[in-house]
């Protein structure tokens, strides 16, 4: 196991240095231009334009440039923007608190709506419950975020606000008193939607193949000899069907995780959030290359992070994979 | 399955298929949705009166107004037109970017799925890389440095969506390749050319055609994506993520210029997922003979 955890955490490291070396090539090298950002349509004095090339070390060639950025990037400097003079370091730190929020109870929510669904159907076949989840896992495939955000705005601020139903909107906060004062409504309420919005993409996803990797485990001999054995229902449930059928749902859950800056990007778009996403997506189009590559590489090393533990905690989910590993390596 | 429900032996794999598949309420239901959301990108646009960019005094108008069906956009664009032109847009950049997609990744797959070794090693670690840098980026950058022109996009969403492809189809290869009748087509001495050609391939078929359904839902969902952040199609070209993007201002007061093109982007992309989910039923192989 401890070998098998340093060979893919050396494969991991790997695929970020290339992930970011591509992502400098793509930024850096083609466009990547600070004086046309700063002066606009206005030409300025030859002298001028080189203090800004040399100020942003563009002056020397790509591959200097190149050693430069991972050498500051070991001293934790991501560098300055080019529209702004902003240290990217700082814009980093205001959009990932929020982005961090969003995420962490998007991802929150999609495992206990994907559990719960995935669970109930499996448990009860064929029930209306069971229809119900799967009309609904298979409509929310066809919905991209953008157009489910627009529609949870819609349904949650703009129809509440017209009829005058305060309780429902929830772009107002709720009275005190619901909480009896005890939790401030006004500092989570708004993150609620959009974090409902970011779970329900893949929540129904995963809980489609929870349901179908459940119903293959069951038809299996040890579920028959569990049951025969005179265990409970609920036992052989959750300690022989789930861990079983977990093994495909992680791969998701993983995968999910990975593409769920592309569903954080549209919802901070949508709801206007200040994150990440957000700030990525302006700075490529005006082609700021600093923070794109900056904000970039957290985001990615984030990717590579969630791969190296999904690929972990199949060795503790299945302990088979942990001897296949030892014999091939 | 009991006894009873045997396969009728007089089925081929084909006419069992074609049955299961219509057979399936819902993707009947997906295959009538998605054929008339088709007639109407065909004929739409000729039958409407107006062109897709032809501006008008009309600003803002409700459904059904001076003969507009739709009603009209912030710019007195015959809303309906537009949408039509939509589906026509949407589905012929999804179609394009499924086939290279898959010819990509037919190609790659097949190689590092067939050979394995480092060729597999190489191609395996390489789609790790562009697995974690999320798909926006990619299309940011190839689309501010290129330009949203057609083949743009279309090379942007190709950049986004071939992995997917290499690695169903890598692993949809290597599990043919270990069952034993091509062990058996090996030890006759079969060449490796006719082991590809004549016993690999059409046992990957199936995989592929479902895969084929599924990347052009996606394509449709990534080009949307795209023109409602800005870095896709641009206005005047009347992509339907572009329109539902120039919608969000009008969310309070005309919803239905947010609806109206929202609702025919869902309904391409879950009509293309439902038949895609009754063509994985239908061409599996293990549920043979049963409803």
């Amino acid at each position: 196991m401890f070998t098998y955890t340093i060979k893919r955490l050396l494969q991991s490291l790997l695929v970020v240095w290339a992930a970011v070396t591509l992502m400098f090539a793509l930024f850096f090298i083609i466009p990547g231009d600070p004086i046309s950002l700063k002066s606009g349509e206005k030409s300025l004095p030859p002298e001028i334009l080189d203090n800004i090339e040399r100020k942003y070390g563009l002056d020397k060639p790509t591959y200097v440039q190149y050693f430069r950025f991972w050498g500051n990037l070991f001293r934790g400097d991501l560098g300055y923007s080019y529209k702004n003079d902003k240290s990217v370091n700082t814009i980093l730190q205001d959009g990932l608190s929020t982005s961090a929020r969003l995420l962490f109870w998007g991802a929150l929510f999609q495992l206990i709506i994907a559990l719960a669904v995935g669970l109930t159907s499996a448990i009860k076949r064929g029930s209306l419950g069971d229809r119900l989840g799967t009309v609904f896992s298979v409509g929310i495939q066809g919905i991209p975020v953008f157009v489910s955000g627009l529609l949870a705005q819609y349904l949650f601020g703009v129809l509440p606000f017209q009829l005058g139903w305060d309780w429902l909107n929830f772009f107002k906060p709720w009275p005190q008193s619901w909480t009896l004062g005890v939790i401030p409504t006004d500092s989570w309420k708004g993150m609620i939607l959009p974090a409902l919005v970011v779970a329900v993409v893949d929540a129904a996803f995963i809980a489609r193949m929870l349901r179908s990797s459940l119903l293959e485990v069951l038809r299996a001999d040890y579920i028959r000899t569990a049951f025969a054995k005179g265990l409970s229902a609920r036992r052989v449930w959750l300690h022989h069907a789930l861990r079983n059928a977990l093994i495909p749902v992680v791969t998701v859950y993983g995968t999910s995780l990975i593409a769920i800056f592309g569903v954080a990007v549209q919802t901070e778009k949508v709801f206007s959030l200040p994150g990440m996403g957000s700030t990525i997506a302006d700075s490529a189009l005006s082609q700021d290359a600093p923070v794109v590559l900056g904000l970039a590489i957290v985001v990615i090393a984030f990717g590579a992070f969630v791969n190296l533990i999904v690929d972990l905690s199949y060795a503790l989910i299945d302990p088979r994979i942990k001897i296949d590993a030892k014999a091939v390596h | 399955m009991s006894m009873e429900e045997q396969i009728p032996v007089s089925l081929s794999y084909w006419q069992d298929v074609r049955k299961r598949f219509f057979g399936n309420k819902i993707s009947i239901v997906g295959l009538v949705i998605l054929v008339a959301l088709i007639l109407a990108g065909i004929i739409g646009p000729f039958i409407s009166g107006w062109k897709y960019d032809e501006l008008g005094s009309d600003i803002l108008v409700s459904p059904g107004v001076n003969g507009h069906w739709f009603g009209t956009d912030d710019l007195g664009r015959d809303v309906f037109t537009r949408v039509t032109f939509g589906i026509r847009l949407s589905l012929t950049v999804a179609i394009v970017v499924t086939t290279i997609s898959v010819l990509v990744g037919v190609t790659l797959g097949g190689i590092a799925g067939y050979f394995g070794g480092w060729v597999d090693t190489l191609i395996s670690r390489f789609i790790d890389t562009w697995q974690v840098i999320p798909f926006v980026l990619i299309g940011f950058a190839i689309i501010t440095v290129f330009g949203s022109s057609f083949w743009v996009i279309v090379a942007a969403l190709v950049f986004t969506g071939w992995y997917s492809t290499t690695r169903l189809f890598r692993a949809s290869v290597m599990q043919v390749k270990s069952l034993e009748y091509i062990e058996a087509a090996r030890a006759t001495g079969a060449t490796t050319k006719r082991i590809i050609l004549r016993h690999i391939g059409p046992n990957a078929i199936p995989p592929i055609i479902v895969v084929l359904a599924f990347s052009v839902a996606g394509a449709i969902l990534s080009e949307s994506v795209y023109a409602f952040l800005g870095v896709g199609f641009r206005e005047p070209t009347p992509s339907l993520g572009v329109m539902i993007s120039s919608s969000r201002n009008y969310l309070t007061d005309k919803p239905f210029v947010f609806f109206i093109p929202g609702s025919v982007l869902v309904l391409l992309t879950l009509s293309i997922v439902l038949i895609g989910d009754g063509l994985r039923d239908a061409l599996d192989p293990k549920l043979r003979g049963t409803k």
